[in-house]
């Protein structure tokens, strides 16, 4: 490699150009290394204090707390309530706080969801909030009719979630806590049509009508009759309110009046079609056709 | 005349020994302290009880962490001592970016004789550090280049040492 030297009475090569700028690129390169040093000693130390710190207010401090579930039912809406407290006892700001819950019913469909939120909880200071999740009876029954008469387990999963310090999350979630749903119209069965009456403009049916409401909720609904001769020619229809309250049973014959509405029709027997409508049912539930007669 | 003395044995273990005593120093500091705790029965295995460290590759990390450390030491004043510098960077980064899952990690919590839960319950806890990874790749990121840097200087400062020229007789 040929090189610009020069030779002086020792007979030692030296560098023409002495550059002085490597003295700076030393120093520059020093400058970075110390400041990586010192910046991942920053990072490292905020990284143990904010650990340190959400350590003590989350688990040793209980600064998240969340109450016992609190339920009523009104206007056919079940609400479930629960209080929930942040106290924030460290050394960084809690933001973005969410808490939510879902409902799930069979084969992991999610029926309800809802979320509450806290934008910010800034240190020393503390928040409280009432998290609802609001079931309204008519949209889980409408989709899942077999809820009217079959006992089952609905699944809760709760889920916590917030940022740390702006740069830590943390997100806890509970899955799969059973909620026990009891069947509102348990073993409902409509037996025994007699035919009781008939005066010419009204036709009298007995009805033996048995269910079991297990739910928290009271039944409140209309059973609907449309009677039919033998060969399905229509004859008239006719009403009965429902009401059983709320874990009772109702097991009686009912007494049905219906008003004919084509005497010609009449026969003696045929069927009479029954439709069970429900405030907390989107649709007339069909129930089935009965023999009389 | 200047004649090159042959280094006798001696010699070399005057200048490997030191570089022996430095890398395990080095070694112990940059992460053999840790390797020691984890494998301790009591200290690691109740780590070991959250953090399975085969699961997540953490001692795997910290041996090579450590091997990297050894190396550098032992070949100090060479230029693979900046080369190893660069690829321990690298290398810390790739790992980081692979053990952390890239800055999210999830453990799933199921019933024990610890902690009884309902059946079919399972509770699932998920911890974020995207920005800390962050910050911490652009560091390894500067400590690569600062290598860079450090391996070019050292190249054109044995290019520019002065040449002694042998006496012809």
């Amino acid at each position: 490699m040929k090189k610009h030297v020069e030779i002086n009475e020792n007979n030692k090569f030296y560098p023409k150009k002495w550059k002085r700028g490597k003295i700076s690129v030393r120093q520059s390169i020093r400058a970075l290394g110390w400041t990586i040093t010192i910046s991942t000693l920053i990072l490292f130390a905020f990284l143990a204090t904010a650990a340190y710190s959400v350590f003590q207010t989350i688990v040793m401090k209980q600064g998240i707390r969340v109450g016992e579930f609190q339920s009523h039912f009104s206007n056919n809406t079940f609400v479930l309530s629960i209080p929930i407290t942040v106290n924030n006892t460290g050394y960084y700001d809690i933001t973005d706080f969410n808490t939510t819950t879902t409902l799930k019913g069979f084969n992991e469909t999610v029926l309800i969801t809802n979320s509450t939120f806290i934008e910010k909880i800034e240190t020393g200071s503390a928040e409280s909030r009432l998290h609802n999740l609001s079931i309204r009876l008519i949209d889980i029954l409408s989709n899942m009719t077999y809820l009217l008469f079959n006992d089952t387990e609905l699944k809760i999963d709760l889920s916590v979630g917030f940022t740390y310090a702006y740069a830590l999350s943390f997100h806890l979630a509970v899955m799969n806590t059973s909620m026990p749903w009891r069947a509102p119209l348990y073993g409902f069965a409509l037996t025994e049509v007699r035919l009781s009456g008939f005066n010419g403009t009204h036709v009298i049916l007995d009805i033996f009508l048995e269910l079991e409401n297990r739910s928290y909720f009271d039944i409140i609904g209309n059973l609907h009759f449309e009677l039919y001769n033998e060969v399905g020619g229509y004859i008239g229809s006719g009403m009965r309110p429902i009401n059983v309250s709320s874990h009772s049973s109702f097991s009686d014959t009912l007494t049905i009046t219906i008003e004919i509405e084509n005497p010609s029709n009449y026969t003696g027997k045929g069927s009479v079609e029954v439709y069970f409508e429900l405030p907390i049912v989107a649709y007339t539930l069909e129930l089935g056709s009965f023999s009389y007669g | 005349m200047a004649e090159d003395k042959e280094k006798t044995l001696k010699d070399w273990s005057r200048i490997i020994f030191p570089r022996v005593l430095r890398a395990a120093l080095w070694g112990f500091i940059m992460g053999g302290e840790m390797l020691i705790l984890l494998f301790m029965p009591d200290i690691g295995g109740r780590v070991q009880e959250f953090l399975p460290a085969e699961q997540i590759g953490f001692s795997y990390f910290l041996f090579i962490f450590i091997g990297f450390e050894v190396a550098i030491q032992l070949l100090r004043g060479t230029i693979f001592q900046h080369v190893l510098g660069m690829a321990r960077a690298l290398t810390s980064m790739i790992v980081m970016v692979f053990i952390t899952n890239g800055g999210i990690m999830s453990f799933a919590i199921s019933s024990s004789l610890d902690l009884p839960l309902p059946p079919g319950v399972v509770i699932s806890f998920t911890a974020g550090f995207r920005v800390v990874l962050g910050v911490l790749l652009i560091l390894l990121l500067l400590s690569m280049i600062k290598n860079l840097l450090q391996a070019i200087n050292f190249l054109s400062e044995k290019a520019e040492e002065p040449v002694i020229l042998r006496e012809f007789p």
